[in-house]
């Protein structure tokens, strides 16, 4: 069980046939911030709730997948964690090279193949 | 006659499937993922899931957060650009939050590329290869920038290509 969690509302931001999450699920547009939330003692319908609620926020979809993380994993990637409440539980991912895309490509790839994919 | 192009990538002398050179086909290259033959028309394939993409991401927030539409000359652009490399296995297409289409080939953690492009024809790649970190940008003037065919040979092993005429 992981801690973190970056719902996903397009079906082309992972590959079920190969059991991944793609680095553009996870890569932010400029405010340099992508929202994730914390699912940390969480059961898997209150998980799928909390990324419908986001979803509300925007443009009321309901999401399709998850890819889910730790801290550590974060810190892998040279990104960080940072508490945006409310909606509760709702965190950014923050860190990202914001000099240039390619750095940010970079990113997304060391994290990506660490998440966990979950597919509703 | 028909030539059928056979990337071989770790047998040289590999036959090229009886199927492939009784059936007119036009490119074909061994998947490097699962080592089977595959069969595609590659460019056709592709621009039909681009305009499926710029059909599903024509509005703001797209992505469900903040995404910033795909627009025409994006997708113009995406499709110039991705017929430069048709000697390569499919990339798998995804539309980017900042309103960009990126294409990513993904063997493994340590073994992976993406190029994204955007409506004004700026590029943005990065890759893995083991412990080196390939990264970049450029602008689209009708070329590729040739390290983008060049990682991926490195990445999928690659060959000169052996044509068969048929």
């Amino acid at each position: 069980m992981k801690d973190f969690s970056r719902f996903i509302f397009e079906g082309r931001h992972f590959s079920k046939e190969r059991n991944r999450v793609k680095p553009t699920a996870f890569i932010p547009w400029s405010d340099s911030e992508a929202s994730v939330a914390k699912i940390e003692s969480l059961d898997e319908n209150s998980i799928w709730q909390l990324g419908d609620d986001i979803g509300k926020l925007n443009r009321g979809k309901s999401s399709i997948a998850r890819g889910d993380f730790n801290d550590s994993e974060v810190q892998a990637a040279r990104l960080a964690l940072k508490i945006a409440e409310p909606p509760p539980r709702h965190w950014h991912l923050i860190g990202w090279d914001i000099s240039s895309k390619e750095k940010q490509i970079l990113q997304a790839q060391e994290l990506a193949p660490l998440a966990e994919l979950h597919v509703r | 006659m028909a030539i059928i192009y056979a990337y071989q990538t770790d047998q040289l002398n590999s036959m090229v499937p009886e199927y492939y050179r009784t059936n007119q086909v036009r490119h074909v290259f061994k998947d490097c993922v699962n080592g089977s033959w595959v069969y595609e028309e590659p460019i056709q394939k592709i621009s039909t899931e681009l305009l499926s993409i710029q059909k599903d991401c024509a509005e703001f927030g797209w992505d469900g957060y903040n995404a910033a539409p795909i627009s025409a000359p994006t997708i113009d652009y995406a499709k110039s650009a991705i017929s430069q490399l048709t000697n390569i296995p499919q990339p798998e297409l995804a539309p980017n939050a900042d309103g960009e289409i990126s294409f990513e080939w993904y063997k493994a953690p340590t073994q992976q590329f993406l190029f994204s492009i955007g409506e004004k024809g700026n590029i943005s790649y990065a890759g893995r290869i083991g412990n080196e970190r390939i990264y970049g940008n450029a602008q689209y003037l009708g070329t590729l920038p040739g390290i983008i065919e060049k990682t991926l040979s490195r990445i999928f092993g690659l060959t000169t290509p052996v044509v068969v005429l048929k």
